[in-house]
């Protein structure tokens, strides 16, 4: 299909049903309102967004650099699957968790670390220090 | 610095979506040091924490987080603590905070 319709903004955009059945999107769409453009897409394959709205290609060398920094903390090879790797588990045994328990492993490690705010004691802080709250 | 957004990756509050900033930066620079593909969660946290301060902003964990980091994954992990560590500022818990004097000796606060 190669039909090419020129649409007029009004109060609105109609698209006929038979167009979008043309197109064999699907049932599920989404509508991504873009700088000079509107997609129409199939909702199973929207693509994600980046964040800070960053391209692809800048974020493919943000990652491309993340692993050649990785790499050579370790001296130019990963550590065998079969070492520690986090929260007394090794690599293997980690990657063999479901998502749920890697967060429960998270979780119960981080409780190890919790610190109630009763707890804390007053400090002097520097003078440029800044509230978060 | 002063205009520059903020970021708290808290426990809870680190979620982009439905994810753990903090658990899916270290399990993405994981797979990136082993050569596997990341999955989406993974990919957007090392991309949030590595832009940071180029698109001015400035990240921070709890303590506890990196308590948890320095007893749990450096040891172990060095690349994944490290790189995360060094990209982000620990923000300590209190009820008051007293400012010390400037080196004028003038206090800030009375």
């Amino acid at each position: 299909m190669n039909d090419a319709i020129v649409l007029e903004e009004q109060k609105g955009l109609w698209i006929e049903e038979r167009l979008l059945r043309q197109t064999q999107l699907g049932q599920r769409l989404q509508v991504m309102v873009e700088q000079g453009e509107i997609r129409i897409l199939p909702a199973e394959t929207v693509p994600s967004r980046l964040p800070y709205g960053v391209s692809v290609d800048e974020a493919q060398t943000v990652l491309r650099e993340a692993r050649e920094e990785a790499i050579a903390l370790y001296g130019g090879q990963a550590p065998p699957a079969d070492q520690p790797y986090f929260g007394g588990v090794t690599w293997r045994e980690y990657q063999a968790f479901s998502d749920e328990e890697r967060q429960a492993l998270w979780d119960e490690l981080y409780a190890e670390f919790d610190v109630e705010i009763e707890a804390t004691e007053e400090q002097d802080v520097r003078p440029d220090a800044l509230a978060a709250g | 610095m002063s205009g520059q957004m903020r970021l708290l990756l808290d426990k809870h509050a680190l979620s982009i979506a439905e994810g753990n900033i903090v658990r899916r930066y270290f399990e993405g620079v994981s797979a990136l040091a082993r050569g596997l593909t990341l999955v989406e969660e993974e990919r957007r946290a090392i991309l949030l924490v590595h832009l940071a301060r180029r698109k001015k902003r400035r990240l921070f964990i709890s303590v506890e987080v990196f308590n948890l980091l320095q007893v749990h994954g450096r040891q172990v992990s060095p690349a994944e603590a490290l790189m995360f560590l060094k990209r982000v500022e620990v923000l300590y818990p209190g009820r008051y905070f007293k400012r010390c004097k400037t080196v004028a000796g003038d206090r800030l606060y009375p």
